[in-house]
């Protein structure tokens, strides 16, 4: 029986059902089911296997975000079984993510959070157009491991810039890595503002982000 | 006579997506997110929601506006004779593309952030071409001050080209030195030799950038010709199918009529089709290939069907290198466009989705665009009445070289000869890769050509203009 529901668990995630990913996650809770296993055993090995299926070229990005939705569906109905429990799903990381202030591009930023998230890590997608303080606000908040700045505008590119040396204002840059992206940044530009990471794409961001958090 | 045309939509084709943009519009609404354009449109009874800085637009106001756009726009040159009209029936101007990050050394496959040097350079060889009619900043250069960069880039493009410069002016506060450096080089009031056109990049799905959005609204009102440009991506900020991404174009370009001619009642406007799609891989932006030409298609066709100036897209490409993939993208994404009607097509010089340029690729895409020159050539097939005087008088064997129309019809263009292209014989060795030649001849012209300077007075001007604003608080 619970091999059954976290079969049906894996495939919502495979199909990019949310709302039936979110059904199956409370009908496992109803069942008695420890909101861990049901995570672990179901949604995240869903997730493993499209990350998978990208990696190999079979599955396309509407199928990863799909993916990635149904996940997000999934753990927003476990949480409060999560944080009661006190069990924790394996995470290869914490990222906060967010295009930086006056630019309202946020594509490029969204598909990177939804491959971090189909690869593993947990993500907190702080939008667009984000001033320095609310990057600085939400890493002392949640401490993440990686903090991912995108900017689309050859004008809001220095805002990559301001928020790395607020980090280092605040007592933050040692405790987080910086990775940045966006059409118009570059390595060099990495280089010269003393991010940590560059990525061309979302699927090197993915593989930056690993590298980063190996150390 | 006749032309070559290519239509893709039917009356009703154009009728159905025209009602869906309207529907969207008035239903689903956008995001202005300018507090200075809600004040206009709500000055029009058009109804805003000042804290989401959204608006619906009525889509009688919409027609409206539409009505009121000029059909034909000067684009001034500094010299009169590289005044480009768009609008009228003639054969499309060409511009350069523009804002790329990386300039690729042809010859080592090296790629390196531009520079203004490197810009002036570009700007030396657009003017030289007599292919390219409106230049654009082909590159971003990195090593000039984000506040000034724009004044610096107008700056260069009028001393190294006498022909129109077109760009995007991301901020209000610049507005004002900016006219005061193109009237300093024209002599005149902006709106007599209009030698500036502002690239106003909406941001898909559905919204305006709100710097761009105010500094355009500064802009119309001394009759800059703004090029709205959507760029909506197929699967990911537009619906996947064709359909999808021509309606969340056109709602974002009829929207920014609407703006900007409420602000200033017949204020020149021109549309573009920068549509494009997304790599389903990587989600990375794709400017060629089938999908991008049957946009560019739909796209003008709808454009040219509001009765708007139209600039397309373009002889386009996401090779990294000046390449047969380069020139196959180039000539589908072009081609289509110019067969639908485009009164300028966006042409030379970027590679890799228009983040790379080459020195050879802008002189490649030249024998391009002389290709489409040559297709779009009117013809009277039914008038031609020597045509068989020809044929009796070679009859059966013999050659036509003897002829006087032959050496007429080479003489009129009417056959293409290639400059750099090569269609002679193989010889007996393979010759260096053509890119290399045509970089070799980009340097010869760089080194050969001076556009006609400005006067040191008029730098002097200019660059006082450039040191006041760098001295203004920052925002």
């Amino acid at each position: 029986m619970a091999d059954d529901i976290y079969a049906q668990m894996k495939q919502t995630v495979l199909d990019g059902e949310a709302e039936l990913a979110a059904e199956l996650a409370q009908k496992g809770l109803d069942a008695g089911l420890p909101a861990v296993d049901i995570l672990d055993l179901g949604f995240v090995k869903g997730i493993e296997e499209v990350g998978d299926l990208f990696a190999r070229g079979e599955f396309f990005l509407p199928e990863l975000v799909q993916g990635a939705e149904a996940m997000k569906a999934a753990v927003a109905v476990l949480q409060p079984a999560l944080d009661a429990s006190g069990g924790a799903s394996r995470s290869l990381g914490v990222a906060v993510a967010g295009t930086v202030a006056g630019d309202i591009h946020e594509i490029g930023k969204t598909i990177v959070c939804s491959m971090l998230s189909a690869a593993g890590f947990t993500v907190t997608d702080v939008g667009c157009d984000v001033p320095v303080e609310t990057f600085i606000a939400r890493c002392k908040e949640l401490s993440p491991d990686l903090l991912l700045l995108s900017a689309l505008l050859t004008t809001t590119m220095p805002n990559q810039q301001k928020t790395i040396e607020a980090l280092k204002a605040a007592g933050l840059r040692d405790s987080v890595k910086v990775m940045i992206g966006g059409a118009p940044t570059t390595r060099a530009w990495a280089d010269e503002i003393g991010a940590d990471g560059y990525a061309e794409d979302a699927i090197e961001a993915v593989a930056t982000a690993k590298g980063l958090l190996r150390g | 006579m006749s032309k070559p045309q290519l239509t893709l939509l039917s009356r009703e084709d154009k009728t159905f997506l025209h009602e869906r943009v309207l529907e969207v519009l008035e239903e689903v609404g956008i995001a202005f997110n300018s507090p200075k354009a809600l004040d206009v449109l709500a000055a029009a009874q058009v109804p805003v929601d000042r804290d989401k800085l959204t608006a619906r637009i009525p889509r009688e106001l919409v027609e409206t506006c539409l009505s009121m756009v000029p059909r034909q726009v000067l684009l001034a040159g500094r010299k009169s004779e590289h005044d480009v009209w768009l609008g009228e029936p003639a054969m499309p101007a060409f511009t350069a593309d523009g804002s790329a990050t990386y300039v690729l050394d042809d010859a080592s496959g090296r790629l390196r952030e531009g520079t203004l040097a490197d810009l002036r350079r570009f700007y030396r060889l657009l003017d030289a071409l007599p292919e390219v009619d409106v230049t654009w900043s082909i590159v971003s250069p990195r090593d000039l001050a984000p506040r000034t960069s724009l004044l610096e880039i107008v700056k260069a493009a009028l001393s190294e080209s006498t022909k129109h410069t077109q760009d995007g002016v991301r901020r209000p506060e610049l507005v004002s030195p900016l006219i005061d450096i193109l009237e300093a080089v024209s002599g005149v009031p902006f709106a007599e030799r209009p030698l500036f056109s502002a690239i106003d990049c909406t941001v898909a799905p559905l919204q305006h950038d709100p710097r761009m959005t105010d500094a355009c609204l500064d802009l119309v009102a001394h009759k800059v010709p703004i090029v709205v440009m959507p760029m909506p991506l197929s699967g990911t900020t537009a619906p996947m199918s064709l359909s999808g991404t021509c309606i969340v174009h056109l709602a974002e370009l009829l929207s920014a009529v609407v703006l900007f001619q409420l602000r200033s009642p017949g204020c020149p406007i021109v549309a573009s089709t920068a549509a494009a799609v997304a790599d389903m891989r990587t989600g990375r932006y794709l400017c060629a290939g089938p999908e991008k030409a049957l946009l560019n298609l739909a796209l003008t066709e709808m454009c040219k069907h509001y009765q708007l100036p139209t600039e397309a897209d373009g002889v386009s490409s996401d090779a990294m290198t000046a390449d047969f993939q380069a020139g196959a993208e180039g000539m589908a994404t072009g081609l289509f466009a110019a067969l639908a009607g485009a009164d300028a097509i966006i042409a030379f010089g970027t590679l890799g989705g228009a983040e790379v340029t080459s020195l050879a690729k802008v002189m490649l895409d030249c024998e391009t665009v002389r290709m489409i020159e040559n297709t779009l050539q009117e013809v009277t097939l039914h008038a031609d009445s020597t045509v068989l005087d020809d044929i009796r008088d070679v009859g059966i064997g013999g050659h036509y070289l003897g002829c006087k129309s032959t050496r007429r019809l080479v003489r009129d263009g009417k056959s293409f000869q290639s400059r750099l292209f090569r269609r002679g014989s193989p010889g007996t060795s393979v010759p260096p890769r053509i890119a290399l030649e045509a970089a070799e001849r980009a340097e010869e012209l760089i080194a050969a050509h001076q556009a006609e300077p400005l006067d040191d007075d008029v730098i002097k001007y200019i660059d006082g203009i450039i040191r006041d604003f760098s001295l203004l608080d920052a925002d």
